[in-house]
């Protein structure tokens, strides 16, 4: 069959002459009785809240923390800043100052 | 270059309130990691959920050894009892690093004999006929013990690495709450597998 309404045909009558019905779930047929019925609900659920349980627990952690951080802040006095020209924090990390052009 | 410094003159300037680091990047990373383990887990244990509710011959099918309920909760109380000595270790290190030698050593033997008891009891069941290919049950007794027996000798080899630190003085506070994160998952997921998989 050529052309795109050919093959929308096709596609169509196909569909329509299927006998079996599509499920949503691919191994849901599987589920036999109550038992395996109520073992697909509960591992569905599982599985869903699981993840959002965690990444949302780690995120609550990380921003008490960023909080209590916030708090245990304390601004530095002006006395202890560096002077206007000067180099604003001595460089510990021991690497050597990048060159600048000009 | 000019771009580069910058931006490193830029970071300089920027106050220290901005550019903390909240949580240590062990810590942060193990977490990640027993995110990711705990998502596995819980994909095996909802498919041997699914399977055994699904068994029209009941679980564990006809003719299947049946698994040594009583002798295993010996391992779980090795295993918890390890967690609980870690979490010692752990509160000791805090005030005094060098007495947390005898509580880790002890969490790291409980975790060994933990290991131990599972080979024992490994070869008992291969000798009854219970295979990967014996049935669903088998299969997925090593599947998922087996799994969560590897995650064991993981958990113990990070310890032995801590305590190695430890005896030379080197282990800080975050990488011990980095292992501490690995072996509760491993002692905190057995109770779940021990109830899914035994009872």
């Amino acid at each position: 069959v050529s052309g795109l309404r050919g093959q929308l045909v096709t596609a169509a009558g196909l569909v329509l002459a299927s006998p079996t019905l599509a499920l949503a779930c691919p191994v849901c047929f599987n589920a036999k009785d109550d038992a395996a019925r109520v073992a697909f609900l509960a591992t569905t659920v599982f599985l869903t809240a699981l993840p959002l349980l965690m990444i949302g627990g780690v995120v609550m952690w990380l921003t008490r923390r960023a909080a209590a951080a916030d708090q245990a802040y304390v601004e530095p006095s002006p006395e202890l800043e560096p002077a206007a020209g000067t180099d604003p924090a001595p460089d510990v990390t021991g690497a050597r100052p990048i060159p600048t052009r000009g | 270059v000019e771009a580069a410094a910058k931006v490193l003159h830029l970071s300089r300037k920027m106050p220290a309130a901005r550019r903390r680091q909240v949580a240590p990047n062990g810590v942060l990373g193990m977490l990640i990691f027993v995110i990711a383990e705990t998502m596995f887990f819980g994909g095996l244990i909802s498919a041997h959920a699914i399977v055994k509710a699904g068994a029209l011959r009941g679980w564990p099918p006809p003719g299947q050894p049946r698994l040594p309920v009583e002798e295993t909760l010996v391992n779980t109380a090795a295993l918890l009892a390890s967690g609980v000595l870690l979490y010692v270790a752990q509160r000791v290190f805090a005030k005094s690093p060098s007495r947390a030698r005898l509580p880790m050593l002890l969490s790291m033997l409980l975790g060994a004999a933990f290991v131990v008891l599972q080979g024992v009891e490994w070869v008992a069941m291969l000798r009854q006929g219970l295979t990967m290919t014996s049935s669903a049950h088998g299969a997925f007794f090593y599947l998922l013990i087996g799994t969560h027996g590897l995650h064991v000798l993981g958990g113990l080899a990070v310890l032995i690495w801590a305590y190695a630190r430890l005896l030379r003085g080197l282990l800080v506070g975050t990488q011990l709450a980095a292992v501490q994160i690995l072996w509760y998952f491993v002692v905190g997921l057995w109770p779940i597998l021990y109830w899914r998989v035994y009872l």
